[in-house]
């Protein structure tokens, strides 16, 4: 019952973003050990963060990735970046392995993948000064001379929207919308081709948001940039996203067009989470059926055997508990990991626990 | 029915061109540092004590062990009125008949008729060589210590962390009281030995500042950058930690300077012939009341320089810290 019978019709092109692949996961693991002791440490366990998952990211698109706190967004980016060393698994850059690629070759090539970091607040060094911060990765990379530093530093500034001027200011001076920009800026500064866009926008209030993903798109359209976009908001990553991948607790659940997504989800987490996101309209806010999740979401030091989403599925099934669902193309583009996906998109699986 | 709505156009904000250097840090924080009052005036009095140590020597008609029994107790008096023959058996200080007047003691004479003022400037040269070479070599030697337990982790860690709980847990004066038994006293050993018990001991701050900043998003950022491990060290994690380690550096200075005074009250430290202000403190107080010039100068010398340090200390703090600018 796991065979689909679209399952083989899809192995067509991808429809969008005809470029080649930039960025491939290959099952990527990220356990974190969970020790006690002072002196003699012991491994009482592990922490499945990301726990298995595979994707590609084609040039000149967004992937979006979305999921609850705690299901391994984050983690996912800093393994991409090499922030967090994989358990297992490949980070394909151009078809190079970036996990065992020499630690001097990875440091050139992380030229070409950069970073914006989710708190504004944090990830700008308080005692560099904001042209330092702009002009660092140039000087790591000893690139271009002194003063045409300064003037590409400027030419940032402005591109994000900045007062040259400020080039002799400190971080604290400025709003989490401003320091976000200097973060843009930063990340811009190598004319990288990828960028992991870890959360961008989450510590920001909503009226810098939207000035925030605006500016990112008119990046991406400038410099023909590639982004992973993480976040938790489903109305940004639909926005600027052209591809969307669903976390639960380390594994991808859905995988698809940001349109297909929306319009047709097809694994009953996505749904879930699609239906959480209120609609700005009482009257149909109030008719329109939600699906409400129970329980918590897994620890993922013990998570569930079988389909993650089990525990919580009101569509589970014996089976579930037991097999993992493997993330299968069920339309073109459209990737479920889920047993049972055709009967509940056809309403003939009956929900059991609804409340 | 359909109003014409005009597409919204993203205005960037408005900013004058005006073409701005990216001015170097150092000069930042000089101009910072200069504008603190107290900072400047801690610094010139520092100045002015090291000068009055070092140079000041080569003004006085005395030297510091040069007894003069006849002039014992004298006190504090700029020119002193030779009458009569009494002081002309000073062979240094060439009285004539023409010339009643002769260089007196300005801060007085010790037990010994001894000059206070020479004797000071000696002694001055000693508590400041002292405090300045141990605060610094120790703040050196431990930030480095910290750093590299902090950086490293594991079990490097937990050996300089050890090291440093055993010398927390012994007491101090035992140990210096040993230390100084076993090499002979003097100023290199004093150093040294201070240097000893504060190389070890430091280092708890740098280390928790390390461990913090190596977790931060932007040493993470730096790393994402291609940074190695120098540049995280000396442009972050350095720069970081500047100001505990500037205030550890004059504290220290002025701890090092008491120790050195409690180690010569206890005939421990520097010997009697060399003074510091430690020992003409010891020395003074059972004149405390027939020849208070005695303890008072001395005592506003150490005060002085722990008070200025102090000053520089917060000074520097300030000026290392962008959040404390008033623009």
């Amino acid at each position: 019952m796991a065979e689909s019978p679209l399952a083989e019709t899809a192995v067509a092109q991808p429809a969008i973003g005809m470029g080649e692949d930039l960025v491939e996961v290959k099952n990527l693991k990220v356990h974190f050990p969970i020790r006690r002791g002072l002196i003699i440490e012991r491994t009482l366990g592990w922490v499945h963060a990301v726990d298995g998952i595979s994707f590609t990211i084609k040039k000149g698109e967004t992937l979006g990735l979305v999921g609850e706190s705690g299901c391994g967004k984050t983690t996912t980016g800093r393994a991409i970046m090499q922030l967090e060393k994989p358990t297992a698994g490949e980070v394909l850059f151009e078809g190079r392995d970036l996990v065992t690629m020499p630690k001097e070759d990875l440091r050139q090539n992380r030229r070409r993948i950069q970073m914006i970091f989710q708190d504004p607040f944090a990830s700008l060094d308080p005692r560099m000064t904001v042209g330092g911060i702009i002009s660092e990765p140039l000087e790591i990379h000893q690139l271009l001379n002194p003063k045409e530093r300064e003037e590409k530093v400027r030419e940032l500034l402005r591109i994000v929207g900045l007062n040259p001027y400020f080039v002799n200011r400190y971080p604290h001076e400025f709003s989490g919308g401003q320091r976000q920009r200097i973060g843009v800026a930063r990340s811009l500064v190598l004319d990288p081709e990828f960028i992991v866009c870890d959360e961008p926008i989450s510590a920001l209030d909503v009226s810098i948001q939207a000035q925030l993903i605006n500016l990112l798109e008119e990046l991406q359209d400038q410099f023909g940039l590639t982004y992973l976009f993480i976040a938790h908001d489903l109305a940004v990553v639909r926005h600027i996203s052209s591809r969307i991948a669903v976390m639960y607790v380390g594994k991808i659940m859905e995988l698809a067009d940001r349109n297909e997504l929306y319009d047709l989800p097809l694994h009953p987490y996505t749904k879930a989470l699609l239906s959480a996101v209120p609609i700005p309209d009482p009257v149909i806010e109030k008719q329109r059926h939600r699906i409400i999740m129970q329980g918590d979401v897994p620890n993922p030091a013990n998570p569930p055997s079988g389909c993650r989403f089990h525990t919580r599925c009101p569509f589970a099934k014996p089976e579930c508990s037991e097999d993992e669902p493997p993330l299968e193309e069920v339309r073109p583009n459209h990737f479920v990991a889920c047993f049972f996906w055709k009967e509940i998109s056809e309403r003939t699986a009956p929900p059991l626990a609804v409340n | 029915m359909a109003r014409e709505i005009a597409a919204p156009t993203r205005v960037l904000p408005r900013y004058e061109e005006r073409q701005v250097r990216i001015i170097s840090l150092k000069s930042i924080i000089f101009a910072r540092f200069i504008r603190n009052r107290a900072a400047v005036f801690g610094f010139l009095v520092v100045a002015l004590l090291v000068l009055y140590a070092f140079a000041g020597p080569l003004l006085t008609p005395y030297t510091p062990d040069q007894v003069n029994l006849r002039e014992r107790f004298a006190p504090p008096s700029v020119i002193m009125l030779t009458t009569g023959k009494i002081y002309n058996l000073d062979a240094i200080q060439q009285v004539s008949a023409e010339n009643q007047f002769r260089f007196g003691h300005p801060l007085g004479t010790d037990d010994l008729g001894r000059d206070t003022m020479t004797r000071s400037m000696f002694g001055g040269r000693v508590s400041l060589g002292i405090g300045f070479i141990v605060a610094i070599t120790s703040t050196v030697m431990s930030a480095f210590l910290g750093a590299l337990s902090g950086y490293l982790g594991g079990w490097w860690d937990n050996i300089i962390q050890r090291a440093n709980d055993v010398s927390h847990a012994l007491p101090d004066l035992p140990i210096l009281m040993i230390l100084s038994k076993i090499f002979p006293p003097g100023f290199w050993t004093m150093c040294l030995i201070l240097l000893m018990l504060g190389g070890i001991r430091g280092g708890r701050i740098t280390r928790a500042m390390v461990l913090r900043l190596k977790k931060e998003q932007f040493t993470e950022a730096a790393i994402s950058s291609g940074a190695q491990w120098h540049r995280l060290i000396f442009r972050h994690f350095i720069p970081n930690s500047l100001s505990p380690l500037f205030v550890s550096v004059t504290l220290g200075a002025g701890g090092a300077i008491r120790t050195e005074t409690s180690l010569s009250y206890l005939g421990l430290g520097i010997q009697p012939p060399m003074p510091s202000w430690g020992n003409m403190l010891s020395n003074a107080q059972q004149y405390f009341f027939s020849a208070p010039w005695l303890v008072f100068y001395p005592g506003i010398f150490i005060f002085l320089t722990l008070m200025c340090f102090n000053m520089v200390g917060d000074g520097l703090r300030d000026a290392f810290d962008p959040r404390m600018t008033k623009r």
